[in-house]
């Protein structure tokens, strides 16, 4: 029964797997202390396993050859796709050397432009911008829509002129998501994914807007909603063995979770993400939402730490949003810790920053908080006009149907005018009806 | 006896079925896809028209539309097998959602291929690999490897069905398993 080296032959294990089964195999001393007789043991079980496939024994044969018309069309499609795409670096590049006003105008002076290189390049563009100059990003893919809108199906195929048009939609969505839009950023998502069903084959596709959809459902407090979408998405991306989307599934999830309240769980998210490999400016969201979460949960020091190394990495690649929105969270902890005064002047040149960068709907937030940070202060006059202040800019960024959050700058602004206003006051509109503010950084892809 | 020391002679269907390539990390743009397409066919044929069913020029034209929708993904692929065979599943189940507004659709064609599981690519791999192996194995050997692990029948009906002893037929199974053991062994080592 045994080999000379002490171990089961093989065509024991077999015997004992098909006359024992499983269980007494499991049972065996020795299989049970002998690694190689284990991995035989595995291996024999794995193979009769495949044997009741019915795929292993399907008659189907397939013709071994590969089709020369498919592999005619594959090359010549990737040759044009180069060759478009090389032809559309320099027109962006071209583009981009002018001022924001006059993109449209060259577009319009150039109707070569108008390929799906360049959309292409176009959506490149708009990612990379997204951080430094979110504006600009946002109107980049404005122009990529306009070009996607008219490409021709006759030239590109159907499929592929739907999947562009979605591919720009998408970050069209994000764009609008990322400088506070969330009405016209859902309208733009619902494009996208009606590209995308157009195409037949895109679930993959659909899955990314998904993640956008779930990252707009949480700044509209749709957290159901969002968190359905993020474990479907989830499971288009296992599936797909596409590790870099399941980690943007898993922040977005996480901020549904922080904006629910439930920042320990939030927080475990992030830390498993943490301790991956990704990319530096993935690791200075991560730091900063982790800070986030710490100063939600009174950790100040912890937070302190995470803020600094977010500020840090932000500093050196150049991502001012990102700054801008961690020294925010970072004039909350000083809120917190009573250092008003630091607190205040943080959160206007904060508030500098965000209305630079065209974040409306931040901006009003951030407006807030610095009401907070006057009451603190006892500087009640300047109260009544940052609640004005937030008000336009709540109805600006579309948020004039979130009636909580409008009453509840409403109740700030009675109660500045009344005198009544106060510190407890003050953290009680927040905590009840209030989200808690900022929005976590997060990237949708 | 068994004769199992020599390979048989490999069939078509057999040669045919290439050694999938290891997945890589791959920038869309940089690959080549017309290398690409030869190297996964065999693979991503084996998904629509084994496990899904699509007759094979269906399965062809299926197959230039992923490869297409794979070229304009815009975004890194970290692993282009996963990515092919995933995309050749939702495009096949799409087939058969187009088919059935005007014909009847397989019974199973939802469950052919688990949406939910991470390993289809390697799975399907595996069942390719272990097909071609029972390519090499004389054709009572595979017999009986089909009428015992396929059809479940005990020993003892494979003894009656191939007119032999119950202890003959024991025999049988236990080193025709072993055999189809040792010949996919020998191809995964080639292959990797």
């Amino acid at each position: 029964m045994m080999t000379s080296e002490g171990h089961y032959d093989e065509e024991v294990l077999i015997a004992l797997l098909d006359e024992g089964g499983d269980e007494a195999l499991d049972r065996d001393p020795h299989i049970a202390a002998c690694p190689a007789c284990s991995k035989t043991l595995a291996s024999v079980r794995e193979l009769a396993d495949v044997l009741k496939s019915p795929d292993v024994w399907n008659g189907t044969e397939i013709s071994p050859e590969p089709n020369a018309n498919v592999l005619a069309f594959l090359t010549h499609a990737q040759s044009d796709f180069r060759a478009e795409d090389a032809a559309a670096e320099t027109w962006v590049h071209e583009l981009l050397a002018q001022s924001q006003e006059a993109w449209t105008p060259a577009l319009h002076a150039h109707p070569e432009w108008r390929t799906a290189g360049m959309v292409r390049k176009l959506l490149e563009a708009s990612y990379r911008a997204i951080e430094t100059a979110p504006p600009e990003a946002l109107e980049l893919t404005a122009l990529s829509i306009e070009i996607a809108e008219t490409l021709p199906p006759t030239r590109y195929g159907e499929s592929t002129a739907a999947r562009l048009r979605g591919h720009a939609w998408r970050e069209r969505a994000y764009a609008l998501y990322f400088t506070g839009s969330y009405n016209e950023a859902l309208c733009a998502v619902e494009r996208a994914r009606a590209a995308f069903k157009e195409c037949g084959y895109a679930e993959f596709d659909d899955a990314r807007a998904g993640v956008v959809f779930a990252l707009i459902c949480a700044e509209q407090e749709r957290y159901s909603e969002g968190l359905a979408e993020v474990h479907a998405a989830g499971d288009i991306f296992e599936h797909y063995r596409s590790r870099e989307k399941f980690s943007a599934v898993k922040r977005a999830e996480a901020t549904n979770l922080y904006l629910l309240h439930r920042y320990r769980d939030a927080l475990s998210i992030y830390q498993v993400l943490d301790a991956e490999p990704v990319s530096e400016d993935v690791r200075a969201g991560l730091a900063q939402n982790i800070a986030a979460c710490y100063r939600e949960l009174g950790d100040f020091e912890a937070a302190g730490r995470y803020f600094t190394l977010a500020i840090q990495i932000g500093s050196k690649h150049g991502m001012l949003s990102s700054i801008a929105k961690t020294r925010w969270q970072f004039g909350l902890v000083l809120l917190a810790q009573g250092r008003d005064r630091e607190a205040l002047d943080l959160l206007c040149e904060v508030r500098r920053d965000l209305v630079a960068a065209g974040r409306a709907h931040n901006v009003a937030e951030v407006t807030i908080d610095i009401a907070e940070a006057l009451v603190i202060a006892g500087r009640m006059q300047q109260v009544t006009d940052a609640c004005r202040e937030a008000l336009d800019y709540f109805a600006s960024a579309g948020m004039t149907t979130s009636e909580s959050a409008m009453s509840a700058l409403g109740l700030l602004r009675e109660a500045a005018i009344d005198g009544r206003l106060d510190k407890k006051a003050v953290a009680e509109i927040r905590a009840t009806v209030i989200k808690p503010r900022p929005s976590l950084h997060l990237y949708a892809d | 006896m068994l004769e199992q020391n020599t390979l048989e002679a490999i069939s078509p269907a057999a040669a045919a079925e290439a050694p999938v390539p290891a997945p890589v990390p791959a920038e869309v743009a940089e690959v080549d896809l017309g290398v690409m397409y030869v190297d996964y066919r065999m693979l991503l044929l084996s998904v629509a028209c084994r496990k899904f069913r699509v007759p094979e020029s269906e399965a062809e034209n299926l197959i230039q539309e992923v490869f297409l929708s794979y070229l304009q993904a815009g975004t890194r692929i970290e692993n282009a097998k996963a990515w092919l065979v995933a995309a050749m599943c939702n495009a096949s189940r799409h087939y058969w959602r187009a088919q059935g507004r005007t014909e009847s659709l397989p019974e199973d064609f939802e469950e052919r291929c688990d949406p939910m599981s991470n390993a289809v690519a390697e799975r399907v791999a595996q069942e390719m690999t272990v097909r071609q192996a029972l390519g090499y194995l004389q054709p009572r050997c595979r017999q009986t490897l089909y009428l015992h692990y396929f059809e479940g029948r005990s020993a003892g009906d494979v003894a009656r069905e191939m007119e032999t002893t119950n202890r003959y037929a024991e025999k049988l199974i236990h080193n025709c398993l072993k055999r189809a053991r040792e010949i996919y062994l020998s191809i995964t080592k080639v292959t990797r």
